[in-house]
């Protein structure tokens, strides 16, 4: 026996049948209709509401720009340490994250490859420059004594050796060379860890700045004077 | 964890940069000394007394000075820089060199 013809057109109907039994949706043009002022309404727009700030908020936040707070030394006098003040604020711009448009010279936050914490350096070489190889920095210990003053120091010397930035790296280091955790330690970074690029300083107030332009200048004559805080 | 990279001399540095990953020499060949030279400002920051002198002693007022660091830079072709803060100091010494023999 041949199996039962099925016509699409008796599907159609059963469909929209079906559909005529479905209550309308819950639409803006439904609540609308609803007696003004009921409670679903004004939950349901509230909820929309909150959601769409939410949505706003983080979209802003983890995709164009943001406000951070920041501590310590590494990158003094760019960045204030606000070890005896308000910490200090920072604006970053999330439209570099994993290094798209970094350039040599430019501030980054990043994501330290070795325990996850969060730092700010400024970056020295991209994928294929060649980099200077720096001494490390002072630690706590390393403190100078007014007798060692007088030495030279072994503490950020340029040797006479260079290293090429491996591919999908970058080199970072601190302004603070002294006293900055850097690639001098950690090596390269992973360009996919950086999560943005620092535009401005935008507190303490009396250090507001803008740092978006980079820290690569044409070589200027005569030397460069001392920062003192 | 970044991966470990070889250093290789100041001295080499004008031979590897005119070889091509592939072994073949660059063509035509990078001159660094020809690349327009830029400057990148950093620090070493200390506490010393107000003062002036060292390190500041109990009760004394203290300043951070930031001492400037300089780095160079040469800008070659394709955007590829190369930190030649090293490189200066020994091709002037290099060349000096050189000039003093003849």
């Amino acid at each position: 026996m041949p199996p039962p013809r099925i016509y699409l057109a008796s599907i159609f109907a059963r469909l929209r049948n079906l559909r005529s039994n479905i209550p309308p949706r819950l639409s803006r043009n439904h609540l609308k209709s609803a007696a003004p002022g009921g409670v679903e309404r004004n939950a349901a727009r509230y909820m929309l509401t909150v959601a769409q700030v939410y949505l706003g908020f983080h979209l802003t936040f983890k995709y164009f720009y943001k406000l951070e707070f920041t501590s310590g030394i590494s990158m003094v006098p760019t960045i204030p340490h606000g070890i005896n003040s308000s910490p200090p604020c920072i604006l970053v711009s999330m439209l570099h994250r994993r290094g798209k448009g970094v350039k040599v010279g430019d501030v980054v936050v990043y994501t330290h490859p070795s325990n996850q914490t969060q730092a700010c350096k400024r970056v020295i070489g991209m994928p294929g420059d060649y980099v200077c190889v720096v001494s490390p920095n002072r630690e706590a210990e390393d403190l100078p004594t007014a007798a060692e003053e007088e030495e030279e120091d072994t503490f950020v010397q340029f040797k006479e050796e260079m290293i090429r930035v491996p591919e999908g790296h970058c080199w970072v280091a601190g302004d603070n060379l002294e006293w900055s955790r850097d690639s001098r330690i950690h090596g390269a970074v992973p360009l996919n860890l950086i999560r943005g690029k620092v535009l401005a300083v935008c507190l303490p107030f009396g250090e507001r700045k803008w740092l978006g332009g980079g820290g690569l200048r044409e070589v200027q004559e005569g030397g460069h004077e001392l920062v003192i805080r | 964890m970044a991966p470990l990279v070889p250093t290789l001399h100041v001295s080499a540095l004008q031979s590897e940069l005119n070889t091509l990953p592939h072994g073949k020499p660059r063509s035509p060949p990078l001159d660094l000394s020809q690349a327009p030279r830029k400057e990148l400002v950093q620090y070493r920051c200390n506490v010393r007394a107000k003062d002036g002198g060292g390190p500041p002693k109990q009760g004394q007022r203290a300043v951070i000075v930031c001492d400037p660091v300089v780095r160079f830079y040469r800008v070659c072709q394709d955007g590829l820089m190369v930190e030649t803060t090293a490189w200066e100091g020994w091709k002037d010494k290099h060349v000096g060199a050189e000039l003093g023999e003849r």
